[in-house]
C-alpha cells in the first residue's frame, strides 16, 4: 500500500549472463538453422545466455541494481573470465504485500 | 568419492577402485564429507544439481569443497571427472572454464587422449606422450582459458577435438599437480569388457598411478 516511504521498496532486477569473446555455438546455431534458414535476412548475430530475476528490497531502484550487480560478481553467479553480466532493467514492485 | 544430488559416476569409480585396482574407497554424501581420514578424493561425473546455473556451479559451493580445498592445500591427490572437473573449475581449484560444446551438442563416444604430464599422482604410470582411449559423455566440456600457455595441461584430445576445447585440452592439473580434472571417463575404460573394438583400456593406468602414488606416500 505505501509507496516510496523512507524504508524503500521492493524491486525486481532483471539480469542476463552471456558469453563474451569465446564462440557462442548455441547463438550461432539459432542464427544459422532457425533465423537464416527461414529465409529472413538482415539478422547478423544471435547471442545466447541465461536470464535471472532478483526480487530485492532496497532504498531505491539504483541501489537495487547495484546490489544485484555486486552479488552476482561476489558470489560468482557469472564467471568474469568468460561471461558478461547484462543489467537488463529494474521494476518497482511496490513495498510488497 | 563425493556424491552430490545428480552424481551418477560414483558407483563406477567405486567399483574400479575397490574391485579392479584394490584400493579402499567409500562413496560419501557431500554434506557428510570430512576430509580427515581420507588420502585422496574423487569427484565423479554426473549432473550435480541438474546443471543449474552452469554445470558444477552449485555443487562447487557445497561445504564438501571447503574440505577438499584443505586436502588440496595439504598436497593430497584430488581428481575430478567430467562433472567433477566442472566442479573443480567452478570452485577455483583448477583454472579456466568449461563452456557448452562446439559444435553445440551432447557428445558420447570413445576418444583418444594424449598424456602430456606424467608428474601427477594420476598419470605417474603413463609414458610421456602416451595415447590412451577413454569415452567422453558431456554437453559442457569446451575448455577455455584466456592464456592457454599458462595452464598445466595433462591430457589433450588426440586426432580430433570433439568439443572445441582451446588447444584441444581435455584435462588440466594445478600448479603442483595434485589436483587433476579431465572430461573423459577413465573409470569406464579400465576393464576389457567395457572397451569397444579398436580401443584399449586407457583409463586403467590412471587408477594404478593413484595406487602407486599413495603407496609411495604422495
Amino acid at each position: 500500500m505505501p509507496m516510496n516511504g523512507v524504508k524503500g521498496g521492493r524491486y525486481l532486477v532483471h539480469v542476463a549472463i552471456t558469453l563474451k569473446g569465446s564462440r557462442d555455438p548455441e547463438g550461432e546455431t539459432i542464427l544459422k538453422d532457425v533465423v537464416t534458414a527461414s529465409g529472413l535476412s538482415g539478422v547478423l548475430k544471435v547471442r545466447s545466455g541465461k536470464y535471472l530475476g532478483f526480487v530485492i528490497s532496497a532504498p531505491n531502484a539504483e541501489g537495487a541494481v547495484k546490489a544485484v550487480a555486486d552479488l552476482c560478481y561476489r558470489l560468482r553467479i557469472y564467471n568474469p573470465t568468460v561471461h558478461e553480466l547484462l543489467m537488463l532493467g529494474v521494476e518497482d514492485e511496490g513495498s510488497g504485500d | 568419492m563425493i556424491r552430490f544430488p545428480g552424481t551418477n559416476g560414483d558407483l563406477d569409480v567405486a567399483h574400479v577402485l575397490n574391485r579392479v585396482v584394490g584400493l579402499r574407497a567409500d562413496v560419501v554424501w557431500h554434506e557428510k564429507f570430512e576430509g580427515e581420514g581420507y588420502d585422496a578424493v574423487v569427484i565423479p561425473g554426473g549432473f550435480s544439481y541438474g546443471d543449474w546455473l552452469r554445470a558444477g556451479a552449485i555443487a562447487s559451493r557445497s561445504p564438501a569443497l571447503k574440505e577438499i580445498r584443505e586436502m588440496a592445500s595439504d598436497g593430497k591427490p584430488i581428481l575430478g571427472i567430467c562433472n567433477g572437473f566442472q566442479i573443480l573449475v567452478e570452485s577455483g581449484l583448477l583454472p579456466g572454464a568449461l563452456l557448452p560444446n562446439d559444435p553445440p551438442r551432447f557428445m558420447a563416444r570413445w576418444v583418444r587422449v594424449k598424456v602430456l604430464n606424467t608428474k601427477t599422482p594420476f598419470t605417474a604410470m603413463y609414458n610421456d606422450g602416451e595415447v590412451a582411449s577413454m569415452p567422453i559423455a558431456h554437453g559442457e566440456g569446451r575448455y577455455y582459458i584466456d592464456d592457454p600457455i599458462s595452464v598445466n595441461a595433462v591430457f589433450t584430445y588426440h586426432g580430433e577435438n570433439p568439443n572445441g576445447s582451446i588447444n584441444s585440452i581435455a584435462g588440466v592439473a594445478s600448479g603442483d599437480g595434485n589436483v587433476v580434472g579431465l572430461m573423459p571417463h577413465p573409470e569406464r575404460a579400465s576393464e576389457d569388457a567395457l572397451v569397444p573394438r579398436g580401443h584399449g583400456k586407457g583409463g586403467l593406468k590412471l587408477w594404478l598411478s593413484l595406487k602407486e602414488s599413495l603407496s609411495r606416500g604422495w
